[in-house]
């Protein structure tokens, strides 16, 4: 094709598109709400799966060491502990390290403070602790028991597995069902925007028959309704990439980060608003110009 | 030249539109196709244009069964021959300018020529003066005439016109019959198809009537008695 036609091609892409402007706003605005509802639960999904995540996170098991504990000892507890399957060690911190943590903590940067604790805590010596994941919620109870059999383990400590376990299960519903939504949202905008189209077309066949009874090849009626079709999805998708980028990067600031408790953290905006934005820009495009294809070429081709 | 070879058309609802049909149109010819609403006229000339596929036989433009044509190559028949219809069929949103210059810039001519040449046929036509007006500005007659700069923007050898005098008053019709002979007499062969038989009055036309799909008259007179 010559890069006149084209051209001429694309300019009709346009004019068309405002000639009708009625039926492009109409496919403009079904793409606009179902791309950001799907942008909407796209987001309330990610959130979902940070909680989980962060949940999950905070379920650590706290093992204390006996001071008897010789090096060898605490060796083999950390090597026995790696050796679960659904455990691992997170972290192992010498009585002093703890001590310092403790202290950092307290005391902070203040050197009064600092020199009154020292004087207060003299002479305390804390146990060696091994912090250890566990792969699920659900292991804790077991691993925890586990590493409580062990030589030379003090005590050990763990979250409510019980509560934590409910929420994990809660959250992970939600996303699932949030998943799901998309999906069934996603397939709904394909089908309203492929009918959309179609009933532009379709309104329009007498004008593509007269185009092509004066002498206009197939490709020279089509490509203007493609051109319109890319119109149309890169409108449509512009508001719900907005939507998101702008307006989710402000809920994110408005909120801290997180949401109600400091244990919700929320997802945060970069990369997941450009993701999210990218996957809707190519949604809405992908639809709008498959719809404009399939829907012009079964008209197209008539005699 | 135009051929039929035993066109036969029937319509996917059992109608027969043309049966076992032959016929020859030599270059230059000015050709009435006459006969009752439902004759098969109107198959007769979309089969020319390839806007209906023949059941069976041959239909033949410059030495080529048009039938045969693939459905992305119809556009190089069309470009060959120019259609004039009853109801003008001109885009509504495009000006006057814009719908003769559609068929140019289809035809993937460059700007400057598409400008000159939609301007010539305008002038041709009658219709200088209305290049930036909309179809429903005009009246009937300007609107066909606009239709038919359309059809001959291109230069077409042929010009098939399909009752394009149907919907305007004697004034007008007559004003399309000038231009439609004056165009025959430039060279084209012109086949159309009309109801109104005070238009043949021309001496040495041939009228072809259509009965049941098939030719019931050919002949060449000087004007026709119905």
């Amino acid at each position: 094709m010559k890069l006149r036609q084209f051209q001429r091609n694309v300019r009709d892409g346009f004019k068309n598109t405002w000639n009708h402007l009625f039926m492009s706003l109409s496919s403009v605005i079904t793409l606009t709400i179902t791309l950001s509802l799907c942008a909407g639960f796209l987001l309330f999904a990610a959130n979902t799966q940070e909680f989980t995540r962060g949940i999950e996170g905070e379920v650590r098991i706290f093992a204390q060491i006996s001071p008897e504990a010789e090096d060898e000892d605490i060796q083999q507890i950390l090597d026995t502990i790696d050796s679960i399957p659904e455990a691992s060690v997170l972290s192992f911190n010498t009585g002093e390290e703890e001590y310092a943590y403790v202290m950092a903590r307290m005391a902070g940067d203040d050197e009064q403070a600092r020199e009154a604790l020292s004087l207060a805590t003299e002479g305390l010596q804390l146990p060696s602790t091994v912090i250890i994941d566990a792969t699920s919620v659900d292991y804790v109870r077991d691993v925890a028991t586990q590493v409580d059999g062990m030589d030379h383990i003090m005590s050990v400590n763990f979250g409510d597995e019980e509560m934590l376990s409910t929420l994990t299960t809660l959250t992970g519903t939600i996303r699932n069902v949030m998943i799901i939504l998309v999906a069934v949202l996603m397939v709904l905008a394909v089908f309203l925007i492929q009918n959309t189209i179609k009933l532009t077309i379709y309104s329009r066949q007498e004008e593509l028959k007269i185009q092509k009874l004066v002498g206009a090849s197939v490709i020279h009626v089509t490509v203007p309704f493609i051109v319109e079709g890319l119109i149309i999805g890169v409108l449509g998708a512009s508001i719900p990439i907005l939507l998101t980028m702008i307006g989710y990067a402000a809920i994110y600031r408005e909120a801290g980060g997180f949401m109600v408790v400091q244990l919700l953290s929320m997802a945060g905006p970069n990369p997941l608003v450009y993701q999210i934005g990218f996957g809707m820009g190519l949604i809405s495009i992908g639809v709008s110009l498959l719809g404009s294809f399939f829907a012009v070429s079964r008209y197209a081709l008539k005699e | 030249m135009i051929e039929f070879i035993n066109v036969s058309k029937r319509y996917p609802n059992g109608v027969a539109g043309l049966r076992n049909m032959n016929l020859r149109v030599e270059n230059g010819e000015f050709v009435f196709v006459i006969g009752q609403s439902g004759e098969g006229k109107s198959t007769l000339l979309k089969l020319m244009t390839r806007q209906e596929i023949a059941t069976s036989g041959k239909v033949i433009i410059d030495d080529e069964d048009i039938m045969k044509i693939s459905k992305f190559k119809v556009h190089l028949l069309r470009r060959k021959v120019g259609v004039v219809f009853q109801d003008f069929k001109l885009l509504p949103k495009m000006t006057v300018f814009e719908n003769v210059a559609f068929a140019l810039e289809a035809i993937g001519l460059a700007d400057s020529q598409v400008k000159e040449k939609t301007l010539r046929v305008l002038e041709m036509v009658g219709l200088s003066e209305k290049i930036n007006d909309y179809p429903n500005q005009l009246s009937g007659g300007e609107q066909q005439r606009v239709a038919i700069a359309r059809a001959i923007a291109n230069d077409p050898p042929i010009i098939i016109a399909d009752e394009p005098t149907g919907n305007l008053d004697p004034e007008n019709s007559s004003q399309i019959m000038d231009i439609l002979r004056r165009l025959n007499s430039e060279g084209k062969t012109i086949i159309m198809a009309t109801h109104n038989y005070d238009l043949i009055y021309e001496k040495d036309c041939r009228v072809i009537q259509i009965k049941q799909g098939t030719i019931h008259q050919d002949e060449v007179r000087g004007y026709y008695e119905a």
